[in-house]
């Protein structure tokens, strides 16, 4: 038995009529941003301080972009201000707590100053949501086990 | 309605709406043969990459579904893949909303294609990971309800799995984040059945009878449920 067509007919005009033009809540929040797609690219050329710079600026107007939060991470642990590193990765994962970048990238962190532990609990983290397989997990598992050769 | 009659790049409600009013059909209906020849988006429409790939995720969530439980794990699998595929292309557009809401679908999808598959185990893990993300994700305005309570199909599995007293638990609480809900009066009744709670039995199925009073639907649950408390 297919659904009556009057039921899809009057349903479609209805949303036709109704939401037609109205994308824009669709965009994703950080797309039009100069800012952040400047900061985006100065981090693929390795240039942190203006990423860090960028990013920062981006992450004013948009306070609640996980993603920002995450490539400031990146960036100040990079430039070797692991502190500032950790706020926003912490952030990152406040914002978002399935972040699986800033899952990673945090875990990787922690590595760098010998808190295996810590790295082990985002690896548990992301063995939990990667249940679709991401390659977050095995980038975080490899770091650890090339850690524990050490 | 035609391509034609929408007008140039319609709101993704309008494609969310086209192809969530069939899937919903079927799957209400738990019409496993009809969800399994649902079709996608036609490439007639005038939608965005992005607002195609999230239509195509409803399609393909009810095509998995309908192989699923009708059996066909193979051809159930391969929906997955393609819903799998949907996700990637929302990952890739910077989608993360609606990224993350084919996660759901895919998670939820993957439960019932271990399900048919004999793992009852792996089939859980994927449920419980589906209800839990959809809980905590809001629901977009472009759908005006959840395409179908991930909380509610957990129910479902583990009232298929025997396991009635945690099923009853899942569907009291779906029915708070999705209130009145004909399958899940349904299968709250039951599992309440299976338990021997005629009292929250009877409570469910009176709920079911009130909200399909001014039906004059077949379906066999109404029928089913009516002569149950017509007999009592």
């Amino acid at each position: 038995m297919r659904p009556p067509r009057w039921l899809l007919a009057a349903a479609l005009a209805a949303c036709a009529l109704g939401a037609r033009g109205a994308d824009t809540d669709d965009k994703p929040a950080d797309q039009g941003d100069p800012d952040y797609l400047q900061g985006r690219k100065a981090i693929e050329a390795r240039d942190w301080r203006s990423a860090i710079r960028l990013l920062s600026s981006a992450a004013l107007r948009d306070t609640r972009n996980a993603d920002i939060q995450n490539y400031l991470g990146y960036a100040y642990r990079n430039s070797g201000q692991l502190d500032l590193s950790f706020k926003h990765y912490s952030r990152a994962l406040q914002l978002d707590p399935r972040h699986r970048g800033a899952h990673e990238y945090l875990g990787e962190a922690y590595l760098m100053i010998g808190n295996l532990p810590k790295a082990e609990e985002h690896l548990a983290a992301l063995r939990k949501i990667c249940l679709i397989p991401c390659p977050e997990y095995g980038m975080l598992e490899a770091r650890i086990a090339a850690s524990r050769k050490q | 309605m035609k391509a034609t009659q929408l007008g140039t790049y319609p709101n993704v409600a309008v494609y969310t709406a086209m192809v969530a009013i069939p899937a919903r059909y079927y799957l209400e209906r738990q019409d496993w043969k009809g969800a399994s020849q649902l079709e996608p988006l036609g490439s007639g429409f005038p939608a965005n990459e992005w607002q195609r790939a999230v239509a195509d995720g409803i399609t393909y969530f009810g095509i998995a579904m309908g192989f699923a439980r009708s059996g066909d794990a193979a051809s159930a699998n391969s929906a997955v893949d393609k819903l799998k595929a949907q996700r990637e292309t929302l990952l890739r557009l910077k989608q993360g909303y609606w990224a993350e809401q084919v996660e759901v679908q895919v998670l939820g999808a993957q439960a019932w294609v271990e399900q048919t598959k004999g793992d009852k185990g792996e089939a859980l893990k994927f449920m419980r990971a589906a209800a839990d993300l959809e809980d905590g994700s809001e629901k977009h305005v472009a759908m005006e309800n959840r395409l179908y309570p991930m909380r509610e199909l957990l129910a479902d599995m583990l009232r298929e799995q025997g396991d009635a007293a945690s099923a009853l638990k899942e569907y009291e609480a779906s029915m708070k984040n999705a209130p009145n809900r004909l399958r899940a009066y349904y299968g709250c009744g039951k599992a309440a059945t299976a338990l021997g709670q005629t009292k929250k039995a009877d409570a469910c199925y009176r709920q079911l009878v009130r909200l399909a009073r001014n039906s004059d639907s077949e379906r066999p649950e109404i029928q089913e449920v009516a002569q149950l408390l017509a007999s009592k």
